[in-house]
């Protein structure tokens, strides 16, 4: 007895490394037997693309927007003026992707999924140690945890997507800051910036914190002292902020690399009329789908788009309240992340919002109330489910 | 800025009890504290007090592990938390970790491991990209001669915008056939050589309801559907304009030139010559715009299109020396064969002054110029010499033919083969006398002293309209007037240039200015002969070509219509003569059964008064390919009841499309014409009357059968005589 109890006193420590591995599997155990089951048991829209000379239980992962991240391992990257091209796409995800498939020789799409869910993992583990560091509550870190992985939409971490990779490298950019980390935050920031174009925001999010630390707030910016501080910080920590500027280099390297070959450092941005993105703002785009709505009825369009804007206005109000709980840093973080992609479409916020941790840290903690812990288990596992197998059958979910 | 440094361990934190803070003056500063590694910094000064204040901060709420914490009543420093310390704190002075006096080898190696990541993430993200993601199709540059006939083309490799076009390929032709779609556009994907003046060419056809089409060319690749400069041809009805012009990102398509083109044969071809620095274009292979400005330089080449359906071939691209720009592009014979074969006769400018663009590309050099009702004005009668030049484009071996009414005295005329649009010096120049008692012509020369060549006394009036036609060859010319010819194989002292208008001492309105196209090898008959003095039997001294007509064979028989063929009317045979009765307004056709390919055709043709019946015509149709119907044939025809006459073909749809016209003078004695034409193996000639009406018309179709057309009714054909062979 002593003996087990000398190793759970010694592995105690890991506790929580066991959980979130559990929490991990747990949830994609869900997602790819819901999958596997959709693909096999429901009827597939048929006309998409189709990954050749794989078996379906890998190709279920690579849908829509997949193709593109294929296409640039294969060919490279493309501009085609005026239509859709894969420089829209940022080269941190398929360059992994590549490396892995081409070191090991292992189909594109096996390689994508492995990168995808050992993110995700990483993602778990940084979001549970930086949600533990701002709640001092292993169970509100748990559960921010656990509500992400059994989000609706959580699939698209664990498909040929960038999302768990984003997700993995902006939490620990949020995580090493926490900790005065500059560099180990720059690197992930150079990551985050090359794997997505928004990644550059967290560049921003570091600037806060370093301004923080450095005696320089929001509510101090009418302060004498705090400018004086700040002075201060800036003569005795100026290589701190040389190492944090270089956060961009990664958005940087890819612009120049876009001058390079194509002759327009910004054609990821060039290319997006030919999905007809249109900048209108995000109230005019819910009024648009919202008129589309009482006009046709919930079709399946619509029902998407009304999907949409619950996340959207969820995730907003969520992040307005973040503003207060864990800060403005988390805040304008989370409304850029969703505010540019809704002003020129609601189209795919269920997707967007999954980067959006800090509205996962606070449900997180809004599920110390037991009733909201037990409704949002219920609902997200249920709808996780149900999205996923609509998902691997070709219907468009974002 | 120096610290002190608590030696407190998380371990050995403990709760600080509110009421220990009770009565201190809170203060929320949250710069006084500074967290590095298990240490908490406070600034010299700092006591435990201010210290209190500092673990929440605007952006985050709080770093390492609290739960030692304790949280203070909210009206005591808002919502703010407290970090417990030791009982024993040790307080001791700690340099800036910043400190360089302070590093040894192994903290810069630990402060430059983390560095040394980024610089290899940077590295592995550079290298990534431009070895391992770089473009695989990235694509080529041109190998000039280009030849692209749409037979084998991966069309979806071209670069074309999202939504916009719909561009197809059938018949090893290129369509867009999308007809409401504006500005269509699709780019070759590859890359001009750099610096290399070029010449693109196409052949497009607008005849299936295109309303225009034409080519994009130093297009700025990405940014190639807003930045590219653009030659079009629009079309409008059977009204076609040329237009250049330059497309910016701020102001779209921004016009240079546009010259009208009435009449335009489809397909036609379009072809831009771009240099270092300028640029022309032509149509059918002659020069209509040039010395354009270029602003973009390079890129990619592509083609436009907008509405209805328009058809491209034979797309080509070819090298040219940039010294091509620094001589007459008129004078250069650079196109292929191929291009310059349906050039001859077709309308290459024409112009009658109404509609807003009607005044493009003429610019006055001197006097009063205006368009006043649909006329060219020139308004002042007082001055000498006073000109106008068409800027646009330098014509050779051309037929400008100009009508004008003088509104004030005399002295209207043309200028043509100008060295430049802005001034007489060196010009050519036929123009009525200021005396009103005749026209002479000449030419200027680089001083501006004329040197007269001739004279012919044609007395005229002031209200009284006149067409001088000038046929501008390699080495002479010809002057009709009023359709008379005045004067041929009148020496050029030089052969190519400007067009331009002159009034001398009067006002004169010009209602119309055509130039046509005449291919020199076809100017004359013999093969490959020049024109020159006394080897154009058309013109040689004023003699008129003879001919030994023989009849038809069954026009001296009873039944004349016995061997011929109706295809359509109400034919009759009235004595000798065959008549055409039926009066409502169409295209009656006959055909004589006689299949020819070079000969002589000649019919006395009586038209009833106009009084009587109006707009009857009647003429001659030939090289039907078959008895029955008229299409892809050729037709002269009488109008108007005898005014005018006009010449040109049907198409296969029985399309009638015109190749030129020409008045006859007002005081005609009868409603009877003799109408001649001599038929080579690709052109043939017009006479009226037997005056020669217009020499080398092309042909479109080499032969066919004979016949004879009546536009309403009644219209009598007698004395139809045909000569097969022994035209040369």
């Amino acid at each position: 007895m002593n003996v087990v109890k000398e190793v759970r006193e010694k592995t105690k420590k890991y506790h929580w490394l066991f959980q979130i591995v559990m929490v991990f599997t747990l949830s994609r155990l869900i997602i790819f037997g819901a999958a596997h089951i959709g693909n096999v048991m429901l009827p597939t829209d048929t006309g998409h693309w189709m990954p050749e000379e794989i078996h379906p239980f890998w190709a279920m992962w690579a849908r829509w927007d997949s193709q593109w991240y294929k296409w640039i391992v294969e060919q490279g990257y493309w501009l085609r003026p005026g239509q859709m091209s894969n420089v829209a796409f940022f080269p941190m995800y398929p360059l992994l992707v590549d490396i892995l498939s081409s070191t090991f020789g292992i189909n594109i799409i096996i390689a994508s999924i492995v990168i995808s869910n050992t993110a995700l993992l990483g993602a778990f583990l940084f979001l549970y140690k930086l949600a533990l560091l701002e709640f001092v509550d292993k169970d509100s870190a748990y559960r921010t945890v656990f509500y992400l992985a059994f989000f609706p939409t959580s699939f698209f971490l664990s498909s040929m997507y960038t999302e768990s990779l984003f997700l993995l490298c902006s939490v620990a950019v949020i995580y090493f800051a926490r900790l005065r980390q500059w560099n180990l935050a720059t690197l992930m920031g150079i990551l985050a910036s090359a794997t997505r174009v928004v990644g550059v925001f967290t560049w921003g999010l570091v600037m806060w914190e370093w301004l923080r630390v450095h005696g320089w707030t929001l509510n101090q910016i009418h302060s004498q002292k705090a400018w004086l501080d700040l002075r201060r910080g800036i003569k005795q920590d100026w290589l701190e902020l040389l190492i944090i500027g270089l956060i961009p280099l990664g958005l940087l390297s890819y612009m120049a690399f876009l001058k390079l070959n194509f002759g327009d450092s910004i054609a990821f941005a060039s290319v997006q009329s030919a999905w007809n993105r249109e900048n209108i703002g995000p109230f005019a785009v819910i009024a648009n789908d919202l008129r589309y709505i009482f006009a046709d009825g919930f079709n399946q369009h619509n029902t998407l788009s009304f999907l949409n804007i619950i996340t959207f206005v969820g995730a907003i109000g969520l992040a307005l309240g973040a503003w207060k709980r864990l800060g403005a840093g988390y805040s304008i973080y989370v409304l850029i992340m969703l505010v540019l992609p809704a002003s020129s479409s609601s189209q795919s916020i269920l997707r967007y919002v999954l980067v959006c941790f800090p509205i996962f840290m606070m449900l997180g903690e809004m599920g110390k109330n037991p009733k909201v812990d037990r409704y949002l288990s219920v609902g997200f596992a249920s709808l996780l489910g149900l999205m996923t197998a609509i998902f691997v059958n070709w219907i468009f979910v974002a | 800025m120096k610290y002190f440094s608590l030696n407190v361990s998380i371990n050995n934190l403990v709760k600080l009890a509110p009421s220990a803070l009770s009565g201190i003056s809170p203060k929320c500063d949250d710069s006084a504290v500074e967290f590095r590694g298990e240490n908490v910094f406070l600034p010299p000064n700092s006591t435990l007090l201010a210290f209190g204040g500092g673990l929440r901060g605007a952006g985050f709420t709080s770093f390492y592990d609290l739960r030692s914490c304790i949280k203070m009543p909210k009206n005591f420093c808002s919502d703010t938390y407290y970090l417990p310390v030791h009982k024993g704190i040790m307080m001791s002075e700690k340099k800036s970790t910043n400190s360089f006096s302070n590093f040894n080898f192994l903290s810069i190696l630990k402060k430059s491991f983390p560095i040394a990541l980024i610089g290899l993430a940077l590295l592995a993200i550079n290298w990534g990209l431009h070895k391992r993601l770089s473009p695989s199709e990235a694509f080529d540059t041109f190998i000039y001669p280009y030849e692209q006939n749409f037979q084998d083309i991966e069309i979806h490799r071209w670069f074309s915008q999202e939504g916009v076009g719909k561009w197809t390929l059938s018949e090893e032709k290129l369509h867009q056939t999308d007809p409401e779609v504006v500005e269509a556009q699709i780019y070759v994907s590859h890359w001009l050589v750099e610096e290399q003046p070029y010449r693109i060419s196409v052949k497009i056809d607008l005849s299936d309801g295109g309303q225009s089409a034409g080519i994009s060319f130093n297009a700025q690749y990405p940014e190639i559907y807003t930045r590219h400069h653009r030659a079009e041809v629009r079309a409008d009805n059977r009204n076609f304009e040329l237009s250049t012009g330059l497309v910016t990102e701020d102001d779209g398509y921004k016009e240079q030139i546009r010259i009208p083109l009435n009449s335009l044969e489809q397909p036609f071809r379009l072809d831009v010559l771009v240099g270092d620095e300028i640029y022309a274009v032509q149509i059918n292979g002659q020069t209509l715009i040039e010395n354009r400005p270029l602003v973009y330089h390079d890129g990619l080449v592509g083609l436009v299109a907008s509405g209805g359906s328009v058809t491209f071939d034979d797309l080509t691209l070819t090298e040219i020396e940039d010294s091509i720009f620094d001589v007459n592009l008129s004078e250069v014979e650079t196109l292929p064969r191929e291009i310059a074969e349906p050039v001859v006769g077709d309308m290459i400018y024409t112009s009658n002054f109404a509609g807003g663009s009607a005044s493009n590309g003429w610019v006055p050099f001197s006097g009063d110029w205006d368009i006043v009702d649909g006329y060219l004005t020139q308004k002042d009668p007082t001055g000498y010499d006073f000109g106008i030049g068409y800027e646009p484009s330098i014509f050779q071996s051309f037929i400008l033919q100009a009508t004008f009414t003088h509104q004030e005295d005399i002295g209207a005329g043309v200028l043509f083969n100008m060295p430049t649009p802005y001034q007489t010096n060196g010009a050519h120049m036929v123009r009525y006398a200021e005396s009103g008692k005749g026209i002479f012509w000449g030419y200027y020369d680089a001083s501006g002293n004329f040197t007269g060549q001739g004279h012919a006394i044609l007395p005229t009036r002031e209200g009284t309209p006149h067409t001088i036609k000038v046929l501008s060859g390699d080495d002479v010319y010809t002057i009709f007037v009023d359709n008379q010819q005045i004067a041929n194989n009148v020496p050029l002292v030089r052969n190519s240039g400007y067009i331009g208008l002159i009034t001398s001492r009067s006002a004169a309105a010009f209602g119309m200015i055509d130039i046509t196209g005449l291919l020199n090898d076809l100017w004359v008959s013999g093969e490959n002969s020049k024109i020159s003095p006394g080897t154009n039997p058309a013109l040689t001294n004023g003699s008129k070509p003879e001919f030994e007509l023989d009849t038809l064979p069954s026009s001296s028989s009873v039944n004349l219509l016995g061997d011929m063929h109706i295809i359509n009317g109400d034919w009759t045979q009235e004595g000798l003569a065959i008549q055409q009765n039926n009066t409502d307004h169409s295209d009656y056709v006959l055909s004589t059964g006689v299949f020819a390919g070079v000969y002589t055709l000649e019919s006395t043709i009586t038209l009833p008064d106009a009084t009587e019946f109006d707009d009857v015509g009647g003429g001659l149709v030939f090289h039907m390919a078959t008895q029955d119907d008229h299409a892809n044939s050729h037709l002269v025809r009488l109008s108007g009841n005898g005014k005018g006459v006009f010449w040109g073909y049907f198409n296969e749809d029985k399309i009638f499309v015109g190749q030129s016209s020409a008045s006859f003078a007002e005081s005609a004695p009868t409603n009877t014409y003799k109408v001649k034409i001599a038929v080579r193996n690709n052109a043939y000639d017009l006479y009226i009357n037997d005056e020669l009406i217009t020499k080398s018309i092309p042909l479109v179709r080499q032969e066919g059968f004979i016949g004879l057309l009546a536009y309403r009714g009644p219209v009598s054909f007698e004395d139809i005589k045909l000569k097969i062979g022994g035209v040369q």
